[in-house]
């Protein structure tokens, strides 16, 4: 055990007597005091300034708080529970405003339909399919999987892989509409009776003023702009397709037919 | 959200009530003038409702609040608003004169007065006339039963800044209150 100098006990004297010494260090001051009066005397002494101020403070005890004080404090409150309850409508009224303008534009996307366009349809279709013979996308590929991912990246909306394999059309490629409208996609597929477009709107669309066929039980909108040319059309997950080929309804039906049982098990 | 806030109330109310008084004489102590005292305790009871949200439930109130009041305190002596009166010690000073405090009542308690010997005439005045940052440090720990750490928090200063200040305090509260007392110790042994 260190042997400690008296300057040594009595710089930590004060400290022994409110007990917040280490086991170690209050054994060596306590074995340091029983041959030290000198130090002894110290100890007494801050045992007994260790009293007086707690008979300080006892005797201070009487002092009372005057009552205004907690008025004044209540009042004080009061103030600041009424700011918090202005600042906490203020907060939810905001909330709440910016939740219904969310609502508002989710619903305007999901619900403001568009009308499908008919006759920017056609004049393309006659274009691309009739006039150049094998048309030539901008993405070329025969990769359902491919064309769909590049085609969600163009226009936007949710554009499933429509391979049409089981109807024998093949795949050439996706594109979109025009350089005037980009959010319209185009898949090119080509098929023993010619070449049919399928064109997707990225959005809720109406088919104004087209009458509508039921083919194997499923509702399609259908139109003929011009003689032996056949659009048929439908929607899935707000996303418009019509399905442009130069042939006859009945030559059209098992291609779209086709298509649609894929995007309706989708759904 | 009023009910929210209602509860909260309810909730401060019930924990700081019974703490009125002891936050009070603790502003007591430290800015030693009923006017002064009476406006950090309130102003004390403002902040820590204002801050309730940060309080930690489960741990010691009373430290936080008087944290607070620790810190308003410092706050209201660095912006030279007020500052505690300065009392030079000397064997015949009277510190009723010097600052507003009640004097003690050892007539109230004849034994702590039989055990205090000399204490009481001096006492106050000794640790009234510490300096500044001694006076705080010895009050926080040895009066108001703050923890080390509680008062380096109060005081924003580190736990072995406030060890050392309460050590050198109380040698200066000894060495001036206790010498008389010393003296009268050695003769009694010699007599004896």
């Amino acid at each position: 055990m260190k042997t400690l100098l008296c300057e040594e006990v009595q710089n930590r004297l004060s400290f022994y007597v409110e007990n917040s010494l280490s086991a170690v260090e209050k054994t060596e001051i306590e074995a340091h005091l029983q041959g030290c009066s000198a130090c002894q005397i110290e100890a007494e002494a801050y045992q007994r300034l260790k009293s007086g101020m707690q008979a300080l403070k006892q005797n201070q005890s009487f002092i009372e708080p005057p009552e205004r004080v907690w008025k004044q404090a209540r009042m004080a409150w009061n103030e600041q529970d009424a700011r918090q309850t202005r600042w906490n409508r203020g907060r939810v009224a905001v909330v709440a405003c910016l939740l219904l303008c969310l609502v508002g534009i989710s619903w305007a996307r999901r619900y403001n339909a568009q009308p499908f366009p008919l006759q920017a349809v056609l004049q393309d279709y006659e274009r691309v399919a009739l006039a150049h013979g094998t048309p030539k996308p901008e993405m070329e590929t025969s990769d359902a999987d491919q064309a769909s991912v590049w085609l969600k990246r163009q226009i936007g909306g949710d554009v499933p892989p429509i391979p049409l394999s089981l109807s024998g059309a093949k795949l050439i490629g996706a594109g979109s509409l025009s350089p005037e409208q980009p959010t319209i996609g185009r898949l090119f597929y080509q098929t023993p009776k010619g070449i049919l477009i399928l064109y997707v709107a990225p959005h809720r669309t109406t088919f104004n003023n087209t009458q509508t066929t039921k083919l194997d039980g499923r509702v399609f909108y259908v139109s003929h702009p011009k003689e032996n040319m056949t659009l048929l059309a439908w929607e899935y997950n707000s996303v418009g397709l019509g399905m442009m080929a130069g042939m006859s309804q009945s030559d059209a039906s098992p291609y779209a037919l086709d298509a649609r049982r894929l995007t309706d098990s989708l759904q | 959200m009023s009910f929210f806030l209602g509860s909260r109330r309810r909730q401060f109310e019930q924990m700081v009530r019974p703490l009125m008084k002891p936050l009070y004489q603790a502003a007591y102590r430290l800015a030693r003038q009923a006017e002064w005292a009476e406006d950090l305790t309130q102003d004390t009871l403002v902040r820590a409702y204002e801050r309730f949200h940060l309080f930690t439930p489960g741990t010691n109130f009373r430290a936080w609040l008087f944290t607070i009041l620790t810190n308003l305190y410092l706050n209201d002596c660095e912006r030279s608003r007020r500052r505690p009166t300065q009392v030079p010690i000397h064997g015949n000073t009277n510190s009723e004169e010097a600052w507003d405090f009640p004097s003690l009542r050892v007539e109230d308690d004849p034994e702590a007065a039989l055990l205090l010997g000399l204490l009481p005439e001096h006492l106050q005045s000794a640790l009234d006339a510490l300096p500044e940052e001694f006076r705080l440090a010895v009050i926080l720990v040895d009066m108001e039963d703050m923890s080390y750490q509680e008062a380096a928090d109060g005081l924003n200063i580190p736990v072995g800044t406030v060890r050392s200040r309460v050590s050198r305090g109380r040698a200066m509260l000894r060495q001036r209150v206790f010498h008389a007392l010393q003296q009268r110790l050695t003769t009694t042994e010699r007599g004896s």
